[in-house]
């Protein structure tokens, strides 16, 4: 695939993710302050999206300006081009927040009153979820054995590197660590994904909600199956690499339209946390909450609490899961 | 499965959250909602769930399970017990609940309550208790 018609699909991918973020997030609050659901449309609440909008556009359109003036075959140029979409939309965030904090409505503020069921037997992970979690690992699985039986087939040195232009770049030597090492890696992810999904639902009160998030984790753990033991089946069977790379912004565009429709639905009000534990409308910090994990306040799922002793390990044991995991990756193709 | 039993509480009400867990758990034993042999969730999750600190669930736990409703397992909640009924409280408690009573019937008449209704109020609240 032509670099240009590929950057162009990751900048519309990430433009369009960074300007439906407003709309993604729970209707009774803008830019993580809680203002009512009627107020995106007053003066001040489209004044802070158009504060928004004007940052995240300078951060695209200066993303676009460095790529025609570096050129898209260095890597660095793609990197530098993400981070500064990334630091528009941040820029953009922190300014409005800080104009809506003024608009901070606590009469909208759901009652302090709290249910609790006192069933404990109750609190289970659901049965479809060993049902929906389980074909994933078989993607890996399935990929090792393709290789196995197609060992001979492949050549002493093959490529395990493409350019932007679809061209191979990176080369290796046929042994069971560079042609075993991705499905290796791909479990990993999967199981890594898997546990950050049943924590997040026993760490979260219960609600809808953290089984729909244990639910997207499980569809993305379908993703990275599939990524990735398309990546390591690639000796063995050749299709353009870009068709994996094209299956990514198709899942983000779907779960992204899906999470905008559950969000524009009437619901009742999610649990509350108070107003004062909330940093910039996007950091929790509640050490008298005992939940790990609290709805998000911009954006869609759950957010960690800082405030809670044990979420500094759960933060540690998921960054170094995943650290260990890139690590290998990196020992692999050296 | 058996019938729901949930509590609730009030975060901003001036009655301690300790004291409101406390009152709802026992209603619902009083009421049998809660049979002998019910695991209750644990202090952890329950304190999740109501978003309060542990210890005013535990402490809430100690309180009933010092009445002799339930008893405590560490690490896995607390299971009620199948509590003899107790012999009738001595004078002394009697008059206590007596002047917890009276000072709860003024406030409802200080509040416009007609005493016929707060004397169908109590007598329903009496039957609805089973045991």
């Amino acid at each position: 695939m032509n670099p240009t018609v590929l950057f162009a699909i990751c900048m519309a991918s990430m433009a369009g993710v960074t300007l439906a973020l407003p709309w993604l997030s729970p209707a009774r609050f803008l830019f993580g302050v809680r203002v009512g659901e009627a107020f995106h449309k007053s003066e001040p609440g489209r004044q802070a999206l158009r504060m928004y909008y004007v940052c995240d556009i300078a951060g695209i359109a200066a993303a676009i300006a460095l790529a025609f003036a570096l050129g898209l075959n260095r890597g660095s140029t793609w990197l530098l081009a993400i981070l500064l979409v990334d630091a528009g939309a941040a820029v953009g965030y922190y300014r409005a927040n800080r104009r809506l904090r003024g608009y901070a409505s606590p009469a909208d503020a759901p009652p302090a009153v709290r249910e609790a069921d006192l069933f404990a037997a109750e609190d289970r992970l659901p049965r479809w979820m060993l049902l929906w979690a389980i074909p994933p690992f078989l993607l890996p699985l399935a990929g090792a054995a393709d290789i196995h039986a197609h060992w001979s087939e492949i050549p002493a040195r093959f490529a395990t590197h493409y350019g932007m232009d679809g061209r191979p770049d990176g080369w290796t030597t046929r042994t069971p660590l560079h042609l075993y090492g991705m499905f290796l890696f791909a479990a990993g992810l999967l199981l890594w994904l898997l546990l950050s999904g049943i924590v997040g639902y026993f760490g979260a009160r219960r609600s809808p909600g953290r089984r729909t998030m244990l639910g997207i984790m499980i569809s993305m753990m379908y993703l990275m199956g599939t990524v990735f033991t398309g990546v390591g089946i690639l000796p063995v069977r050749h299709f353009p690499p870009w068709m994996l790379i094209a299956i990514t912004p198709a899942y983000v565009a779907g779960l992204l339209f899906w999470i905008y429709r559950k969000g524009s639905s009437p619901a009742p009000p999610s649990e509350s946390t108070p107003d004062e534990c909330w940093t910039l409308g996007d950091i929790y910090n509640n050490p008298n909450d005992p939940a790990l994990f609290v709805p998000k306040r911009m954006g869609h799922g759950y957010t960690i609490n800082f405030g809670n002793p044990r979420g500094k390990w759960v933060i540690a044991g998921l960054v170094g899961g995943i650290g260990l995991l890139i690590a290998f990756m990196f020992w692999m193709m050296r | 499965m058996p019938p729901a039993a949930k509590i609730r509480i009030d975060l901003n009400s001036p009655v301690p959250a300790y004291r409101q867990i406390v009152d709802a758990i026992r209603v619902l034993l009083v009421e049998g909602a809660l049979t002998p042999g019910t695991p209750l969730p644990s202090v952890r999750r329950l304190a999740m769930e109501l978003g309060v600190h542990f210890n005013t669930v535990a402490e809430a736990y100690r309180e009933l399970a010092g009445e002799g409703w339930l008893d405590l397992r560490h690490g896995r909640g607390a299971l009620v017990m199948d509590r003899a009924r107790r012999a009738p409280a001595p004078p002394q408690r009697l008059r206590e609940f007596r002047g917890r009573l009276r000072n709860l019937v003024a406030q409802m008449r200080a509040e416009g309550v007609p005493p016929a209704r707060i004397a169908a109020e109590l007598r329903t609240l009496t039957e609805g208790l089973k045991s």
